[in-house]
């Protein structure tokens, strides 16, 4: 397990150091990490409760909103959490 | 960028793995591992995902190699995120890259490639990362030592802070943004898509949506960045 996890984190970041990449690889390459996010969020995101989809729902609402006010990474993950433990303790 | 930087950079990652881990710790002993077996897990696999589905095909008795290959499908995004975050990084020695590599994490992987900066220092991201590894490896630890869960309503909460954490990275970046949002959006919608459709396993479906995502966008872009040229 522990080798088949790191041959993908290992191999590119070693052999691709110092090569030239095609101008549009490396295009892609950089749109990677949104891409990535957006596919890391939904739909997992609104599963964070089995059963519950209402529950990541208002997880995914509080978070998008604090995000949008400009709060920080940190105030963005404790303040979805303080709204879904006060929602969870309500219902 | 310093090393302190990266810590204080991957505390949020820290503070996600913590109800995560602690569950790991926990399962893996009603499952039957050892103490030093699940600890063991974190430390050298640590990935989170790879890990919690192991113990699941471990409980319902799977042919080892299954699992190894298993592990390896779960993890193939990889080479994706470590491929775009090779154009983030500074340029250094193989053997030091060789080491961060066993850090990159969906989350590690996130908060260094979000930041605004390009050619970032690798001190940094070993702070990010011996953060989160440091969280990880020592939850496993307590899940297993305590073997109990946090307050129901505690954990039910604490499970969207990886997810909040993906939206704190994000949504910076899609400010006055068009192009990442799109990326965002397609590679939302086409995992989403992937997973009602049960077409493909989650390993697959990221690597695909992530990638399709990424060449669609990208394709986009420059087909209107010559449709500019020709214009002007």
């Amino acid at each position: 397990m522990a080798i088949v996890t790191y041959i993908p984190r290992a191999f590119p970041l070693t052999f691709l150091e110092g090569r030239e990449i095609p101008p549009i690889v490396s295009g892609v390459l950089r749109n990677i990490p949104f891409a990535v996010l957006g596919a890391l969020i939904f739909p997992a995101i609104l599963f964070v409760q089995a059963g519950n989809l209402l529950f990541g729902f208002i997880g995914a609402i509080a978070a998008f909103a604090l995000a949008f006010a400009g709060a920080n990474v940190i105030v963005v993950v404790m303040g979805s959490i303080a709204v879904l433990a006060v929602y969870s303790l309500i219902f | 960028m310093t090393f302190t930087n990266g810590i204080r950079a991957g505390l949020s990652i820290a503070i996600g793995y913590f109800p995560i881990a602690l569950t790991f710790g926990l399962l893996a002993k009603t499952t039957g591992l050892s103490m030093w077996e699940a600890v063991a897990m974190s430390m050298f696999v640590f990935a989170g995902a790879a890990q919690y589905i192991s113990l699941t095909l471990i409980s319902t008795g799977v042919d080892p190699i299954l699992i190894v290959l298993n592990t390896f499908v779960v993890n193939i995004r990889h080479f994706l995120m470590t491929a775009s975050l090779n154009e983030k990084m500074q340029p250094d020695a193989r053997w030091k890259k060789a080491i961060y590599a066993f850090g990159v994490t969906d989350e590690t992987f996130s908060v260094l490639a979000t930041k605004k900066e390009n050619n970032i220092k690798t001190p940094f991201a070993f702070g990010v990362m011996i953060i989160s590894y440091g969280s990880w490896v020592s939850f496993t630890a307590l899940g297993h030592v305590i073997g109990a869960n946090l307050p129901a309503f505690l954990q039910a909460a604490m499970s969207i802070a990886l997810y909040a954490m993906f939206v704190g990275l994000l949504v910076p970046s899609m400010k006055g943004n068009r192009k990442v949002v799109l990326l965002a959006l397609f590679g939302a919608i086409i995992h989403s898509v992937l997973y009602w459709s049960g077409l493909l396993s989650t390993g697959w479906a990221i690597l695909v949506a992530t990638l399709g995502s990424a060449i669609l966008v990208e394709i986009l872009y420059v087909r209107i960045r010559k449709g500019v040229k020709h214009s002007g």
